[in-house]
């Protein structure tokens, strides 16, 4: 589609600052208006990427499941079981809130993984908790925002 | 502000300012910011003694769905408290915890004119003044820091807790909150919070008041380089007062300055400054505590106003944006320093 949606959105927030903001009379109303350009904004900057953002953060959870199940096993069977599994889900649909759901399932997983591997000593474990952590950084620094150039 | 409002508190400063004939509401509005309280600047109108007077004041009240008197007695508590001792704040003039006056709990202050409170995310908000307003800031938290809270009425009204137990108390007590709120998986947090118990800090030298939210954006300035108020004690706690610096310079609020501690003065002079009014000496590694730690009850905060905005209860979009953009920036910012930390 063209304009982009994330084009309408920019320009829409950028007439709700420029053109409707300064016309609204009760300050508390004009600052609601700000949040909500700033919103838009965001929106914006998210609607291209979010769906590569889940499959990619969906794909390196995966991956990380994958290499830390035969590490977890000689341990405990079921949660390396439950972790191939999770290894080898296929990917289902691409709407966004069902990948939405996935990264919810294997986020919960990974906390469970993060915290079991911080307990065991010996460079595996060590090497599982850099992936982890790496991956971490990687997921959240992906879905950094510009800030709009609030006023004063 | 409308009538059902005005009308009752106007009834209410009536007896408070012995006012002859009752008080008139003026110029009353409502101010933007933190959505979680409500927050009216108005001037009352009416006369005493024969001759008449026209006051600025501020009402906070809580919203509908945090009905917690202890909230406002709390921070009314604080302002009494630091106002006492030379900080500047607004000066406390009631509380009324009585809700069937206004509805909720509230509390009036004297209104402080004449300044501004600018935003942490507006880049150079305090320029050409950056300097003046850092030194300020930082001294201002460091008298904060170095004031004892045995007998003050914040101690009177909040659990104090040993000099051993000040991080644990915070860090259950915002582990709780993301409990409670997280509308999801939260891989970040947990990880932040398991790292913390490994190392806790050591102890504080002695106990201090904690503002709980000292930063760019709660305070006025009058626009030449001075400080008029220290706003927003709604979070005051007795506690380590490194958690307090370790807030003011998280880099979420440095409006688009990271390199400055709070947007405003090099991380070391901000720290030197702290020291000599605090007369405290900061150990690194507690600060570097500290500042995790202020990342994680940040994250919690906008986990909490996402939950507020997604059921319901307040569709302010400011709770949008903390719950979006804000629980974004403390997420990244934890996740790069647990990274960096292991060798990621």
């Amino acid at each position: 589609m063209r304009p982009g949606v994330d084009h309408i959105l920019l320009l829409c927030a950028q007439r709700l600052l420029a053109e409707v903001a300064p016309h609204v009379g009760a300050p508390y109303a004009q600052g609601d208006v700000g949040a909500i350009a700033f919103l838009l904004m965001f929106a914006g900057q998210d609607i291209d990427r979010a769906g590569e953002n889940l499959a990619t953060d969906i794909r390196e959870m995966q991956a990380i499941f994958a290499s830390a199940a035969p590490f977890v096993a000689p341990r405990d069977r079921a949660f390396a079981d439950a972790l191939r599994a999770a290894a080898e889900e296929p990917q289902g649909s691409l709407r966004l809130s069902a990948l939405t759901g996935r990264k919810c399932d294997h986020d919960a997983r990974l906390i469970e993984l993060h915290a079991y591997v911080e307990t065991q000593d010996g460079p595996q474990a060590r090497a599982i908790e850099r992936a982890i952590l790496g991956h971490l950084r990687d997921s959240t620094a992906r879905r950094a925002l510009a800030m709009p150039q609030a006023s004063g | 502000m409308d009538d059902s409002l005005a009308a009752p508190l106007a009834r209410y400063l009536a007896d408070l300012l012995e006012a002859e004939g009752g008080v008139t509401i003026e110029s009353a509005r409502r101010i933007h910011g933190g959505a979680s309280r409500e927050t009216y600047a108005f001037d009352a109108v009416f006369l005493s003694g024969g001759a008449p007077h026209r006051r600025g004041l501020i009402l906070r009240r809580d919203p509908v769905d945090t009905l917690i008197d202890t909230e406002r007695a709390l921070e009314f508590a604080a302002y009494q408290s630091v106002g006492a001792a030379g900080i500047p704040v607004p000066r406390a003039v009631a509380l009324v915890t009585d809700p069937s006056v206004l509805g909720r709990p509230f509390f009036i202050m004297e209104r402080i004119d004449g300044g501004a409170a600018s935003s942490p995310f507006a880049k150079d908000a305090y320029a050409p003044h950056a300097e003046a307003i850092g030194r300020a800031f930082f001294a201002h938290l460091g008298r904060i820091a170095r004031l004892d809270p045995a007998g003050t009425p914040l101690a009177r009204i909040v659990d104090v807790p040993g000099l051993h137990t000040c991080w644990a108390r915070e860090l259950d007590h915002w582990e709780r909150v993301i409990d409670t709120d997280a509308l999801e998986p939260q891989p970040v947090a947990r990880a932040a919070i398991r790292a913390l118990r490994r190392r806790p800090p050591p102890p504080p030298s002695r106990l201090a008041i904690v503002h709980g939210d000292y930063r760019s954006g709660n305070f006025l300035h009058d626009g030449a380089g001075r400080i008029l108020g220290v706003l927003d004690w709604e979070m005051a706690h007795i506690g380590d007062p490194l958690e307090d610096l370790a807030w003011s310079m998280d880099p979420l609020w440095c409006n688009g300055r990271p390199d400055l501690a709070a947007g405003l003065l090099a991380r070391d002079q901000a720290i030197h400054l702290w020291e000599e009014e605090s007369g405290r000496t900061v150990d690194r590694d507690a600060l570097a505590w500290w500042e995790m730690f202020a990342h994680l009850k940040g994250l919690a905060i906008w986990i909490s106003a996402a939950r507020s905005f997604a059921d319901g209860k307040n569709v302010d979009p400011v709770l949008a944006f903390s719950g979006w953009y804000c629980q974004v920036e403390h997420n990244r910012l934890i996740a790069a320093r647990l990274a960096a930390e292991a060798g990621a």
